[in-house]
């Protein structure tokens, strides 16, 4: 079953050679489940132009672009083409991949290093389908040597946070080589505590004891890993045997080996190393990127860093240091694996310069071979593989509880969700920082806060002016009765003391998941006598309510990707209510923001928050107060005269809080004998305005509201600004400068280092320009020195 | 001694000139005069010249840019040269370890590039928060607030 197709079929190849859509290269994956996954990529060549074969790929890891190049490969026959490892070598070797400028040729699965199908699956899905397809060769076999050891057990799940999660889990322990399998669903399962736990942990968890030198002897190391479930980190620890008495310096490798895409300049952190009694010296924060094509015939690169450890005697103590996933999955795109590995020394620098190798362990996959070329009988070290499958994204589920909405890898920002939350989108795993408190939810204790519609409002102000002032009705009586029990008067000017305020919101206050219903009476003071104005009556369960505004992202048609997109750019959030925020442009071109408003509605005040989703985490970038409910007066009417007159005057302003409410608009229903009407014309009044015919009474509500405002300012009026969020992205206009359209004359802003050499292209003259590089290396008197040094300060080619 | 006459076209920035040095023969020189090894002067025949701008000095392992030639005596001349120091070094020059500032193979596309022009215009984006609750047309607006009631 073909699950998705993953990749636009029209491509412009190198040459201008325009792909149609029959004849586009797919990628597709077959398989609906991860426990049997392959990719399947095929490019049908008969539909090229002139049948040239499309044999190369081009992998840019910036641009995130996956190209396919016609390339003539003479024999090798086309056609359809698992790229199943180890099954389909064929094909594979008739791609070439080209990485950061290195070539990878051979047995590479490029399926898997292809990052077009990271647009399409998430993390862990992704990485789950590679995983699977990467795990083709097991277990290792070296020299005759090898042996492996089956793990049993998982022997620990040895912390917990805040008694009831854990914290991490360590696979293995010092003392005993063990292997977990998992099962046929991808599941480690362990019991601790009368839990059950399920790890998904698809292949298989190792710990490895590195047996070194005399092997007789039994001398080793230990190996074992602990994984952070909270900070994504893998702790590695090392434990000397009883047996070693003078291994000295240990290199420790991070290797992600073979089917791993990495760029140069990428650095591991190294986070601890626990043991004080060592002195340690990190090679890390280096990356050392051996490229393919350094080692032609290999299909490898790895990535030297790690840390030295010296000292002597290591019996019995244990050193670890951690890495953070994330940087390995930045790294990498994808981790499938961590190969560990701990050689010697002089495996990556000259022997006799740090340490004699004697009896000095060494560990290493064969994966390490061709990058050391230090393939010989002089090893004796057994070899084993610790593999790590998976930390990336550890899934746990514990049947005794619930805590997915903690797990790393799970969206969701911690907090419980409050019913009807407004959703915002969550990343994945994503951090949340500097959000507002969405715990606040202020209960409407000693005040009802009902949500009306125009409707109701009307009977409301119907009952109220109109039948309520009617004697002859039962229910007047009932509730004079009711207002005299209350009041201690018959006064029923009292009624407006239990109006605390009435404000209009420019957005269905009714639908917020803070409403509820509350049925189809409108209760005040104890509510014995309820007030019949039918419809449906909600009401709020807390007083601040969140307004989901939306998100929006800030992708630019035409993008320069680079710094012109932020440079002499500004952005500005224009906030309904609240007015307009500049946004940092770093910050958010490109990402995807999100906006919701906090709102009080005792007040009508309100805050819009707005936050970006960056890197995987998504933190506050705008916070800006404001008021989006307009008050609408209802207190200090002469209710008691209305009560006596029974007959209402509303020009004589018996009633303020209409006549101020709706302004000119008195005067259109002046004269009504009806007061129900009044209200009537309240209600169709605010619809109005709420229907687009702003601008006709806006004339008439100027003299009595509010003026518009931008942030609000309490008036209806304000509603008349333009109804949506929105943000504006002005960018600087940039010419064309002649480095740009010449690259090979003044090259690019580059701010990197390395080996001058290394910048070459690989073909034709390449420009570089040196900051003040350091030429006392030259073998040439020094004036000479001076003046190369000045040449490659001012630019040259190479 | 023997040096190498030839013709090098490649721009005087070029590090490594060397396969850009052609129509290489030996001619025979002698030195003329003392002279510095980074501007040497040799005597030679004319009839070698064959309007070459570029020699290499095995002896010395060092390459050079020729200059004007002048007549000596006869089909004599001197051929003044000068050294072209990155050739002669370019093995460890491209060894270097270097830290660079502008190259064009790698970019560092989030650094600002002086080297560009910006122009007084700008172009504007607008973008929409998708939800955009405002102002929408709908009957649950008003919120009205009293003393104890539903509580």
């Amino acid at each position: 079953m073909i699950v998705e197709r993953l990749y636009p079929t029209a491509q412009t190849l190198a040459g201008g050679i325009e792909l149609t859509d029959n004849a586009g290269a797919l990628i597709q994956q077959y398989g609906e489940d991860f426990a049997n996954p392959y990719f399947m990529g095929y490019v049908d060549g008969n539909d090229l132009p002139d049948c040239l074969k499309i044999t190369k790929m081009t992998i840019d890891i910036d641009a995130e672009e996956v190209r396919f190049e016609p390339y003539e490969i003479g024999a090798i026959p086309w056609g359809f083409y698992a790229t199943e490892p180890g099954i389909f070598d064929t094909i594979l070797t008739s791609f070439t991949t080209i990485i950061d400028g290195g070539n990878v040729t051979g047995n590479t699965s490029w399926c898997l290093i292809n990052k077009a199908f990271m647009h399409k699956y998430n993390a862990s899905q992704y990485l789950r389908l590679l995983l699977d397809v990467i795990n083709t060769t097991e277990p290792l076999q070296y020299n005759s040597l090898s042996t492996q050891t089956i793990i049993t057990t998982v022997t620990d799940v040895n912390q917990w946070i805040n008694g009831d999660k854990p914290l991490s889990i360590s696979f293995g322990n010092e003392s005993d080589d063990v292997e977990y399998n998992t099962d046929s669903d991808g599941f480690i399962n362990h019991e601790f505590n009368g839990i059950n736990y399920k790890i998904r942990c698809r292949g298989y968890v190792r710990n490895v004891k590195m047996n070194y030198g005399d092997t007789t002897n039994n001398k080793y190391y230990k190996e074992f890993f602990k994984y952070n479930i909270f900070d994504k980190t893998v702790y590695v620890s090392s434990f000397g045997s009883t047996g070693l008495t003078d291994a000295d310096i240990l290199q420790i490798n991070i290797d992600p080996t073979t089917k791993m895409l990495a760029t140069s300049g990428h650095t591991i952190n190294f986070l601890e190393i626990s043991d004080d009694r060592r002195t340690a010296y990190f090679f890390g924060n280096v990356s050392n990127v051996i490229k393919f094509d350094d080692f032609p015939g290999y299909n490898k690169f790895a990535i030297i860093g790690g840390l030295w450890v010296y000292g002597n005697n290591f019996n019995s103590t244990m050193f670890s240091f951690g890495f953070n996933i994330d940087s390995l999955t930045r790294l990498t795109d994808f981790v499938n694996k961590i190969d560990l590995t701990m050689t010697t020394i002089n495996d990556v620098v000259p022997p006799n310069i740090y340490y004699d190798t004697t009896n000095s362990v060494s560990l290493f996959t064969p994966e390490n071979v061709p990058l050391h070329e230090r393939v010989s009988d002089e090893y004796t070290t057994i070899i084993k593989r610790l593999q790590l499958w998976q930390l990336y994204d550890v899934d746990i589920t514990v049947n005794d509880f619930d805590v997915e909405e903690d797990l790393p890898g799970e969206s969701g920002d911690g907090l419980p969700d409050i019913p009807g939350d407004p959703d915002i989108p969550d990343a994945e795993g994503d951090d949340i920082e500097n959000q507002p408190n969405r715990r606040v939810s202020a209960p409407t204790n000693f005040i009802t806060y009902y949500v009306l519609n125009d409707s109701i409002l009307q009977q409301f102000g119907k009952l109220l002016w109109g039948e309520m002032l009617d004697d002859t009705g039962n229910y007047w009586q009932n509730f004079a009765t009711q207002v005299q029990y209350e009041t201690g008067s018959y006064n029923v000017q009292s009624i407006f003391s239990f109006l605390v305020s009435l404000h209009i919101y420019p957005f269905s206050v009714g639908t917020l998941p803070i409403c509820i219903s509350s049925g189809s009476d409108i209760k005040i003071g104890s509510g014995k006598v309820p007030i019949p104005v039918g419809g449906d009556v909600r009401r709020l369960t807390s007083v601040i309510g969140d307004l989901h505004v939306g998100s929006v992202t800030l992708k630019l048609d035409d993008s320069y990707k680079d710094f012109r997109d932020i440079y002499n750019t500004t952005v500005t959030a224009y906030l309904p209510y609240c007015g307009a925020v500049d946004l940092n442009p770093a910050e958010v071109i490109g990402n995807t923001l999100n906006c919701f408003y906090s709102v009080d509605f005792s007040t009508g005040a309100c805050i819009a928050f707005v936050d970006v989703l960056n890197d995987g985490k998504r933190y506050n970038v705008a916070v800006k107060d404001g008021n989006i409910g307009a008050m609408l007066p209802l207190t200090a009417t002469n209710a008691g005269q209305v009560l006596a007159q029974r007959s209402i005057d509303i020009s004589q302003g018996n009633m303020h809080m209409i006549d101020t409410l709706t302004g000119g608009l008195i005067s259109a229903v002046k004269g009504y004998s009806d007061p129900s009407q009044i209200a009537k014309g309240l209600a169709d009044f605010v619809k109005q305005n709420d229907r687009g015919n702003i601008m006709q009474q806006n004339r008439v509500m100027r003299s009595a509201i509010s003026p518009p405002m931008l942030s609000g300012g309490g008036g209806i009026a304000s509603f008349m600004q333009p109804p949506t969020a929105y943000i504006q992205v002005r960018r600087g206009q940039y010419y064309d400068p002649p480095s740009y359209e010449m690259p090979h004359t003044r090259g690019y802003t580059s701010a990197t280092k390395g080996r001058l050499g290394s910048f070459k292209l690989s073909s034709g003259l390449t420009y570089i320009e040196c900051n003040n590089v350091d030429v006392t290396s030259l073998p040439c008197p020094n004036h000479e020195r001076q003046i190369i040094k000045q040449l490659l300060d001012s630019g040259v080619y190479i | 001694m023997q040096i190498v006459l030839g013709n090098c076209n490649a721009d005087p920035k070029v590090v490594d000139k060397r396969r850009y040095f052609t129509g290489q023969h030996y001619v025979d020189v002698q030195i003329y005069d003392n002279c510095s090894l980074e501007f040497p002067r040799l005597k030679m025949r004319i009839s070698e010249l064959r309007g070459n701008n570029y020699a290499y000095i095995p002896e010395w392992d060092a390459y050079y840019y020729v200059g004007n030639a002048e007549t000596l005596n006869g089909n004599m001349c001197i051929l003044p040269l000068s050294k072209d120091y990155l050739t002669s070094s370019a093995d460890y020059i491209l060894a270097l370890n270097v830290s660079v500032g502008r190259s064009q193979s790698k970019r560092a596309d989030f650094a600002v590039d002086s080297e560009i022009i910006a122009s007084v215009k700008n172009t504007v984006y607008t973008f929409q928060f998708d939800a955009s609750p405002f102002g929408v047309s709908n009957d649950q607006q008003y919120v009205l607030a009293v003393v104890g009631g539903n509580i």
